[in-house]
C-alpha cells in the first residue's frame, strides 16, 4: 500500500471486496463513483462564476450534443482531468484515513 | 454493467413526496402501504440517528460489510455512507441531475479520452480499483494507452 499517493490504492482492497463476486464490486463501485463524481460537480459548481454556473447545469438539463459539452469544458473546465484524478484520490485517502482512527 | 449510479435506477421521487423525505430520512420508517419506502430509505443517505440506531455499516447502499471483515474495513464502511453527504440546497436536484447525465457522458465529450472507457462512469469505477501512481495513469492518459485490466 502506497501512502503517499492515495491514487495507488485498490479501493476494493481497502473495504474487504478483493475476492467478493464481481456483482457485488460493481454495485460498491457503483455507489463510490457516484459519490466521487458528486462531490466533483460541487467541486465545478463552486469555482464557476454565476452565469457559467448556469451553463453548467443548462447543459446537462437539455439535450445537448457531445461537442457542446466538449466544447464547455475544454473552454471553463480545462482541468476536469486533474480535478477528477484529485477527487478519486481524495476519496481513497479519506476512506484509509476512516479506517485508521479508533472509535 | 448498471446503467447508472444507483439513485439514477429507480428514482425515489417517483413513490415518494417531497415532504416526506425527512420523516423517512430521520425515522427510517417502512410500512407494507408504502413498499417502495425500504429502498428509498436507504439511498438517501446517513444521519447520526441511523449511528445511535447501530444501522450504520452499508445502510445507505444496501448492503453491509463482507462477512469477515475486519473492525478497520467496517469502519470504512461507515466512513462511506457519510461521504458527499450535505444539507440540500436549491442546486441540490440539479447537481444530482448533472451527476446522473456526466455518469453517462461519453469520456470524449468531457475531454477524459481513455483508451476503452467509453463513458465517465466506466472511467470512474475503473479509477477506483486501480492500484497506481497518479504520474503513471496521467502519463497513460496523455500517451492514450491501455493499461492491463483496461476494459478493451
Amino acid at each position: 500500500m502506497n501512502l503517499q499517493d492515495p491514487l495507488a490504492t485498490n479501493i476494493l482492497d481497502t473495504f474487504g471486496l478483493k475476492n467478493a463476486p464481481p456483482g457485488e464490486q460493481d454495485r460498491f463501485l457503483d455507489a463510490a463513483g457516484e459519490a466521487v463524481l458528486t462531490s466533483l460537480v460541487k467541486k465545478i459548481k463552486n469555482r464557476l462564476t454565476g452565469e457559467k454556473r448556469e451553463e453548467f447545469f443548462r447543459l446537462f438539463e437539455a439535450p445537448s450534443s457531445d461537442e457542446e459539452k466538449a466544447a464547455f469544458f475544454k473552454t471553463y473546465v480545462p482541468n476536469f482531468k486533474e480535478l477528477l484524478l484529485e477527487e478519486v484520490a481524495r476519496f481513497k485517502k479519506e476512506a484509509l484515513e476512516y479506517g485508521r482512527k479508533t472509535t | 454493467m448498471a446503467e447508472g449510479p444507483p439513485s439514477q435506477q429507480n428514482n425515489p421521487e417517483q413513490h415518494s413526496p417531497k415532504k416526506e423525505k425527512w420523516t423517512w430520512r430521520h425515522g427510517f420508517k417502512s410500512s407494507p402501504e408504502n413498499p417502495g419506502q425500504q429502498e428509498w430509505n436507504w439511498k438517501h443517505g446517513y444521519n447520526q440517528s441511523a449511528q445511535a440506531r447501530g444501522e450504520k455499516w452499508g445502510w445507505r447502499y444496501g448492503y453491509a460489510p463482507p462477512e469477515g471483515a475486519s473492525e478497520e474495513q467496517q469502519r470504512q464502511w461507515n466512513w462511506l455512507t457519510g461521504y458527499g453527504v450535505e444539507k440540500e440546497d436549491q442546486n441540490e436536484q440539479r447537481g444530482q441531475k448533472t451527476v446522473r447525465v456526466i455518469w453517462q457522458t461519453s469520456t470524449g465529450a468531457l475531454g477524459l479520452s481513455f483508451y476503452g472507457l467509453a463513458k465517465a462512469g466506466d472511467l470512474i469505477k475503473w479509477l477506483l480499483k486501480q492500484s497506481k501512481e497518479t504520474a503513471d495513469i496521467a502519463k497513460g492518459w496523455e500517451e492514450g494507452q491501455a493499461f492491463a485490466g483496461t476494459p478493451k
